[in-house]
């Protein structure tokens, strides 16, 4: 592994750690048939180390395959990873998953709203689940409903809405509980431009709000335009982690990506 | 956090998604819908006929009244006991709708405990049921009383609000199960169908159960659903028996409720109204401690 260490006096304290996260899979017939492969097991994180600290954008950059999403979903409490902790806010995710669950928002680029409620409802509904107070959860919904311009739609029901306007709902519930941290699997995955530009808008005002991000992508633009720091994956293992001056050392993401996934695996694309 | 706060705000929306579908509602019915299309088309006409033709045959005639209302019943009580069982599984629905469009995620990495989520999709689809298995009720009372076949007593319209709960739970802790390993809508659609065809067949809705060649009978004995067939008929066609009975012919009043299976023969033992809310009841713990049993065997699975 390429590690690269960079001073991080810029970034306040460490709220996400992830130390030696092992993750297997067992693949059913049809998944190997899909793989074609004949065996029965697939690692898909194989001992991931890093951290991410407060009021930062740390990417997750890698091929499709390589432990993005995995690594997310145990850092969420999804999944529980077969060796190693992950500790978010300072609390373990496999000892004390609920904690966790109290600091973190988990996002998705896909919109997961029915068409028949109205954003005020189902940011309340989130709120109750989240547990918060009701005088707590009307003052953040005013709050972020004006700063994200949802406010003129509150009651106006979900299917009668642009989709620009449905990412923002989807993505300011995501946050109704007020996160430490907020992790972003493949943020603009699928999205056309004028909703990505709405999605990465949200994440630089959500950085400004002090909040940390931690995201999965294998875009590079998105790394190079949101992120202070990344982490590349290459089969389940960090490649290269740090700043993006120190990670790209002078060259454009793209290429350093490149020479590195060549020097891990011996193959050139 | 107040977990039953949590439980309680995750059952309304549940609720709310199902009942606000009015497609998924109509689809709900559509199988006690064609009972009741079947009936007024065709399958009422063949029934009172042949019974009519029967007395006949026995010399007894002017019982047109009495035998109305005993079809009546019968295709009424098929009606709802369909109901019983489609209703709580398009509620169903959700559980997958929830699986398929990530939200089940959502609510995983939400601070409420790992139990609310799936109690409430019990929950709501047991209210579904409920809640529109009494309309279906009422609207068979009313149905009953308006063409003159009224013949329950007070202890008659207790016991189909008694089969309707017993019935409506066994078939929400069935289907939840049953669910629960559905991943994606086709899969569920398809399950949906299936049922939507065969339950009116298999519960003696659209013909007597006793038509059906006697592997068929056996093996609809071991189907939830037929106890609550069977209650509602012994329910909602009792009093209309009893008439026969007094007024037209005691002997003819007990072979239709040996034909129209008021009374189950398990392999030689006769199955009353005793023993069919039984059977429900031993369905409905059945499958609840099958869900629990799966609940923690996948909370093991997590775990590891």
């Amino acid at each position: 592994m390429e590690k690269i260490m960079a001073p991080f006096a810029d970034f306040g304290e460490e709220v996400v750690r992830a130390e030696n996260l092992r993750k297997t899979f067992t693949l059913s017939r049809k998944q190997q048939r899909l793989d074609k492969t004949g065996q029965t097991h697939k690692i898909a994180v194989a001992g991931l180390s890093f951290s991410a600290y407060r009021g930062e954008i740390y990417g997750l950059l890698g091929p499709n395959g390589a432990g993005k999403t995995t690594t997310l979903r145990i850092l969420s409490t999804l999944i529980r990873p077969d060796a190693g902790d992950a500790f978010v806010c300072g609390h373990s995710v496999s000892r004390e998953a609920q904690k966790v669950r109290d600091q973190i928002g988990f996002m998705t680029s896909e919109l997961k709203l029915e068409g028949f409620f109205t954003p005020a409802y189902l940011f309340d509904f989130f709120g109750a689940l989240h547990g918060v107070e009701k005088e707590t959860l009307a003052k953040r919904r005013k709050e972020l409903f004006e700063r994200f311009g949802i406010d003129r739609f509150a009651e106006v029901r979900i299917k009668d809405l642009s989709t620009g306007m449905l990412q923002k709902v989807s993505l300011v519930i995501s946050i109704v509980h007020d996160p430490a941290v907020v992790i972003f699997d493949e943020p603009t995955n699928g999205l056309d431009v004028l909703t990505a530009k709405v999605v990465t808008d949200f994440l630089l005002e959500l950085k400004a709000m002090g909040k940390s991000i931690l995201l999965s992508t294998h875009i590079f633009s998105l790394v190079e335009k949101l992120c202070d720091r990344v982490g590349i994956i290459i089969d389940g293992r960090m490649a290269a982690d740090g700043t993006l001056e120190s990670v790209c050392a002078g060259s454009t993401l793209e290429d350093k990506f490149f020479e590195i996934y060549h020097a891990v695996k011996g193959e050139t694309i | 956090m107040n977990e039953f706060y949590a439980l309680w705000q995750l059952t309304r929306r549940n609720l709310k998604i199902f009942l606000k579908d009015k497609a998924n509602v109509f689809f709900s019915l559509l199988a006690p819908l064609i009972v009741l299309a079947l009936y007024a088309l065709f399958l009422g006409r063949i029934q009172s006929d042949g019974l009519l033709s029967a007395l006949e045959e026995m010399g007894i005639g002017g019982a047109e009244g009495e035998i109305r209302a005993f079809c009546d019943s019968w295709m009424l009580a098929g009606a709802m006991s369909c109901a019983c069982i489609t209703v709580p599984l398009c509620a169903c629905g959700i559980m997958i709708q929830d699986k398929a469009r990530g939200i089940s995620a959502d609510l995983a990495v939400s601070p409420v405990a790992r139990w609310v989520t799936p109690c409430s999709y019990f929950l709501s689809v047991v209210t579904a049921g409920l809640l529109i298995g009494a309309i279906v009720l009422a609207v068979c009372f009313v149905w009953l009383a308006a063409s003159g076949s009224w013949f329950l007593s007070a202890a008659d319209v207790f016991g189909c609000i008694g089969a309707l709960v017993l019935s409506v739970l066994s078939s929400a802790t069935l289907l939840v199960f049953l669910v629960g390993f559905f991943r994606s809508q086709g899969a569920f659609t398809a399950l949906n169908v299936i049922f939507g065809t065969l339950v009116g067949f298999l519960i003696g809705a659209y013909m007597p159960i006793t038509y059906f060649p006697k592997g068929v009978q056996t093996f609809t004995l071991f189907i939830p659903g037929s106890y609550t067939a069977g209650l509602m008929r012994n329910f909602m066609m009792g009093g209309a028996l009893d008439e026969i009975a007094r007024n037209v012919s005691e002997p003819f009043a007990r072979s239709l409720a040996t034909e129209f299976s008021l009374t189950f023969d398990l392999f030689g033992l006769e199955l009353g109204v005793p023993a069919m809310f039984g059977a429900l009841a031993v369905s409905a713990v059945l499958f609840a401690g099958l869900n629990l049993l799966v609940a923690a065997l996948g909370r093991k699975r997590r775990e590891r």
